[in-house]
């Protein structure tokens, strides 16, 4: 029953993590600059998921966030010449590079991770409730 | 003239009533005697116990799925089980207080 | 032995059994349901009509003689190991008319709904047991 409840336990890790990333691409998605202050739009971060649980040990049944990479799909453009990270020359003359995050697949995401967080958070309970049940039999 | 004493109405004795008529099992007059009824009860018992087990047999292997019916049959046959026993303890207690008695 | 023949009479062994494929059970659907969003991760199952039918073959085999072994056989899903343990063996759900892009063919209703009704059967299970190991007591104990 125990070994269940980690089950569980690393699904909870995993759901929170790519709730962190998501957070995250929401939060910088009007950054144009980068943390030195240069003009670097913030690149969307993706957290991938892979089975298994290694910090439990190889073999071990669960979820685990793989890694997290940069999304390499283009920039959004922004017709903008006032801004003062405006592209100066060039075809995009006048445009802004803005993130490549989309409010609403980041939204839809953080549902789909909050959905998933609470299922397994259902799965944890019924497991308590069946190791209680199991120790009655004793008592 | 007395009228005979009848069971209350339409209700069911817990304890067969013994008929008068021929030789008990044990040698009290006019009864069916403690043994035979303590047979009976336990051949009852042991048939609901065995109709419960059944029952529970089948709805675990897939071929029914009332379990309504099977905690009926259930109950029934632990009540029964519960019955017995008292019976059976307090016939001992009474057997162990007539033991006591000085004569 | 003489307690072996105690043990196996009756529904007892099937109810044994059955609570822990229950728990077997639980396992893999929360495995399924930590995996909910993992792209190409393929939902197991175990079945419950062909652990029930091999419920029924063990105990017709067995009779009524407790002497006789109860055992799990003749199922790829589930068995009686040498301990008399169960093991069970998930297969992967096939694909019904349900796959994602990300090649995931999860349902999280179809697991949740999973889900609670393997927990009725354990908690049944265990009411069963619990009434049955209670008669036990009180036929040894001699009073209720």
């Amino acid at each position: 029953m125990y070994g269940t409840l980690d089950i569980s336990t690393s699904a909870l890790v995993a759901q929170r993590r790519q709730l962190d990333t998501i957070s995250g691409n929401i939060a910088n998605m009007h950054a144009t600059r980068d943390a030195n202050g240069q003009p670097n739009p913030y690149r969307r971060r993706v957290a991938l998921f892979a089975t298994g649980d290694p910090s439990r040990g190889r073999g071990a049944p669960g979820v685990h966030v793989a890694r997290i990479v940069n999304d390499p799909s283009p920039c959004h453009l922004k017709f903008d010449p006032d801004h003062p990270d405006a592209v100066m020359a060039g075809p995009q003359k006048g445009y802004v590079r803005l993130p490549n995050v989309d409010l609403s697949t980041e939204m839809v995401n953080a549902l789909f991770a909050v959905r998933a967080y609470e299922a397994n958070v259902t799965v944890m309970e019924i497991t308590k409730s069946m190791a209680a049940s199991d120790l009655r039999l004793l008592a | 003239m007395t009228t005979p004493i009848q069971g209350l109405g339409g209700s069911v004795p817990i304890l067969p009533v013994p008929p008068a008529g021929p030789t008990p099992a044990v040698g009290e007059a006019g009864g069916k005697g403690f043994k035979q009824i303590l047979m009976d009860n336990l051949n009852e018992v042991n048939r609901l116990q065995r109709e419960a087990d059944q029952k529970v047999q089948a709805l675990y292997r897939g071929d029914t799925n009332n379990v309504a019916e099977v905690f009926a049959a259930v109950n029934k046959a632990g009540v029964a089980f519960d019955l017995l026993m008292e019976i059976r303890n307090k016939m001992v207690e009474a057997y162990q207080e007539i033991q006591q008695m000085r004569v | 032995m003489f307690f072996e023949n105690l043990i196996n009479r009756g529904s007892l062994p099937a109810l044994v059994s059955t609570a822990a494929f229950t728990e077997e059970r639980h396992r893999m659907i929360a495995e399924n349901v930590a995996n909910i969003g993992v792209p190409g991760y393929k939902t197991r199952q175990l079945d419950v009509k062909a652990f029930q039918s091999a419920l029924g073959r063990a105990l017709d085999r067995r009779g009524s003689d407790p002497r006789n072994p109860f055992v799990l056989e003749g199922n790829r899903q589930v068995r009686t190991n040498e301990r008399g343990g169960l093991v069970v063996t998930p297969t992967q759900r096939p694909v019904e008319n349900l796959l994602f892009h990300d090649g995931t063919n999860l349902s999280i209703e179809r697991q949740m709904s999973d889900l609670a009704e393997n927990a009725m059967m354990h908690e049944l299970t265990n009411t069963l047991l619990r009434k049955k190991y209670d008669g036990l007591h009180k036929a040894i104990r001699g009073r209720s």
